[in-house]
């Protein structure tokens, strides 16, 4: 099982990887991308991915800065994950640059910094991030949970989750050209959707490891009991923030929402709905579900596929009304389709996320709690 | 230091598209790619139905989105307040996109005249390929090359960048004309500076009232129309349904 499984995500990153070069060789023409839709499929991975990590960064803080203690056995499952789907991530989006050419350019990020760019904020903070969680990563494995080193980067990555956090958000939050992103709105539906997203993968994450390994150790399912409970909670509030985004989106007599509500009628909001929120919602307060490990398992997979189309909803809402000249010659709504290039850098993500956590289960011993 | 803008007399435009052309021509711009655009609106039932014509370019915003959001200062201002881009700084992000509230920065996402490059000669014997015609007058990229724009900007842009209209300040700084408002063959657009009273734009700006593209969302655009075209009459009535 577990050499086909390797093998399998292996085959993903190959294919992955062949994709990322073409990009990177000829540049983003390969994308189905244009001037009116050119945040697609490979920024809503960027999003999806980025959002989980900081909620894993959230859960996995939960014993060692926030002191509740009953949680360390999940934590370093939760940290590896976190800087797992955060490096994945930032690859996304660096694969929404453009060719060689252009990513060597992003040496101005540093040489020519702007500072009242959320973007520049966004890129300088993901960086320190992604290195934070990785030497929190590094204390937590050599045991050093509560070194100085250990808790001084514990604290650390969380805050710098909670400043690229607030500068993502605010590249979208202060788009005024685009109100479909919804403004300032979305650092709320961003918050608590990333918590959502970040505890379906540690909920999917953990008990595909339990079935696959003959089962949780018996300590452990209080924790795992509790955080089902927590996940059934945010599912509800993502719920919430869900409903309160189609009020503004429909109530709004601003034209510039006719994007989203164009995109409410479509396919990809219904499985962001349904999917992702209210059939695992209605599986989730099901007691009996609550407690199967097939129902966490298949819960928390629709939790991730409707986040995911979520994060592409998000984009196109605001995007797919063309604006100001870009509107001649063309409809009122375009359309969009993602091309295999751009499926193949999801599957790289994908197949890179899962091959680092499944090479942590197998060797990093991630249910490890401080002596 | 001058501060430049543009007036276009909706009056005198007719809509004939030649500064697009133009500066396509001027700026090498690839294939699908407009700095100097247009926005069209029909109104009306059949037979009572009318066309609006309106050319539009980048604003050269005073306060400008695009420039405030680019985070490593690719778009920048230069001297006029000219919004300037410099492709060696873009690294592709497309942020300018979402905050240009007209559409105006284009990325590149092909190679730029990658049509130039083919070798298919269309009669085999008797007709350049694309490419050979380039090659023939030993041009760079398409055969009507100008070498002109390098100075300050990239004359072609490369893949993965954005790019967009720059009021030409390889001609202005020559004492010339932006290439659309001379290529114009109606004088339709006007272009000057707003700090100089004597001003042609002053003028104008004095004389009409003029009007600015989404002036709520604060960019301060510095394209100015005025005069919007309307030769017709009507029968007064009162309030007739
Ligand atoms: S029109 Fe658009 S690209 Fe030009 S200065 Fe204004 S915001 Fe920037
Ligand atoms: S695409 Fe280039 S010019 Fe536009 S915001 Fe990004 S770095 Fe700046």
């Amino acid at each position: 099982m577990s050499i086909l499984w390797f093998a399998l995500l292996g085959v993903g990153v190959l294919i992955g990887l062949f994709t990322a070069l073409t990009v990177v060789v000829t540049g983003l023409g390969v994308y189905n991308a244009n001037d009116v839709t050119f945040w697609v499929l490979p920024m809503a991975g960027y999003l999806f991915f980025a959002l989980t990590a900081a909620g894993l960064t959230l859960l996995s803080s939960l014993p060692s800065v926030f002191g509740m203690k009953q949680y360390y056995p999940m934590a370093k499952r939760a940290s590896l994950l976190a800087g797992a789907t955060l490096l994945v991530g930032v690859m996304c989006k660096a694969l929404d640059l453009g060719p060689i050419t252009t990513l060597f350019n992003t040496v101005h990020l540093v040489i020519s910094p702007n500072l009242s760019s959320p973007i520049w904020w966004m890129a300088i903070l993901y960086g320190f991030y992604f290195t934070f969680v990785a030497v929190k990563f590094y204390f937590i494995h050599n045991n050093k949970w509560h070194s100085m080193g250990g808790k001084t980067f514990a604290v650390l990555a969380l805050l710098l989750m909670f400043m690229a956090y607030t500068a993502l958000s605010i590249v979208f939050g202060i788009a005024d050209a685009r109100p479909g992103f919804f403004g300032h709105f979305t650092a709320i539906y961003f918050a608590v959707t990333a918590l959502t997203s970040g505890m379906a993968v540690l909920v999917l994450a953990s008990h595909a490891h339990f079935a696959f390994s003959g089962g949780m150790p018996g300590e452990q399912v209080p924790v795992y009991d509790n955080l089902s409970k927590l996940f059934a909670v945010l599912i509800g509030a993502a719920l919430f923030v869900f409903i309160l985004r189609a009020v503004i989106g429909f109530t709004s007599l601003q034209g510039a929402f006719d994007g989203f509500r164009y995109i409410a009628a479509t396919g990809i909001y219904r499985i962001e709905m349904w999917v992702g929120l209210i059939i695992p919602f209605i599986m989730m307060i099901i007691p009996v579900v609550r407690r199967s490990r097939l129902g966490l398992i298949l819960a928390s997979s629709f939790v991730l596929v409707g986040m995911f189309f979520g994060r592409l909803v998000m984009l196109l809402g605001a995007q797919i009304q063309p604006m100001g000249n870009l509107a001649e010659t063309r409809p009122a709504f375009v359309t969009y389709f993602p091309s295999m290039y751009e499926f193949g850098i999801i599957l790289l993500a994908l197949s890179l996320s899962l091959l680092i956590y499944s090479i942590g289960v197998k060797y990093l011993r991630l249910d490890a709690t401080p002596e | 230091m001058p501060n430049y803008a543009m007036v276009i007399d909706l009056q005198l435009c007719t809509g004939c598209g030649g500064c697009i052309i133009g500066c396509k021509n001027e700026n090498n711009l690839p294939e699908g790619v407009r700095w100097s655009n247009k926005m069209t609106e029909t109104l009306g039932r059949f037979p009572n139905v009318r066309y609006h014509y309106r050319p539009t370019l980048c604003n050269h915003c005073e306060n400008a989105p695009c420039v405030r959001g680019c985070p490593t200062r690719a778009l920048h201002k230069i001297e006029g307040g000219i919004t300037a881009h410099d492709p060696d700084k873009c690294i592709g992000c497309r942020y300018c996109m979402v905050n240009c509230p007209y559409g105006v920065p284009n990325y590149t996402w092909d190679r730029p005249h990658k049509e130039w490059q083919d070798t298919t000669e269309l009669i085999e014997g008797a007709t350049y390929s694309p490419k050979a015609l380039v090659d023939a007058v030993d041009a760079k990229g398409w055969p009507i090359f100008n070498p002109d724009p390098d100075v300050g900007y990239k004359a072609i842009r490369p893949v993965g960048v954005i790019e967009k209209c720059h009021f030409c300040p390889h001609r202005v700084r020559e004492g010339l004309l932006p290439y659309c408002v001379e290529v114009c063959p109606s004088h339709a657009r006007v272009f000057g500076d707003l700090d100089d009273p004597n001003s042609k734009v002053n003028e104008l700006l004095g004389m009409f009232r003029a009007e600015r593209l989404r002036p709520e969302l604060g960019t301060r655009p510095k394209v100015f129309y005025i005069r919007e075209f309307c030769p017709c009459v009507y029968e007064r009535s009162k309030g007739a349904i």
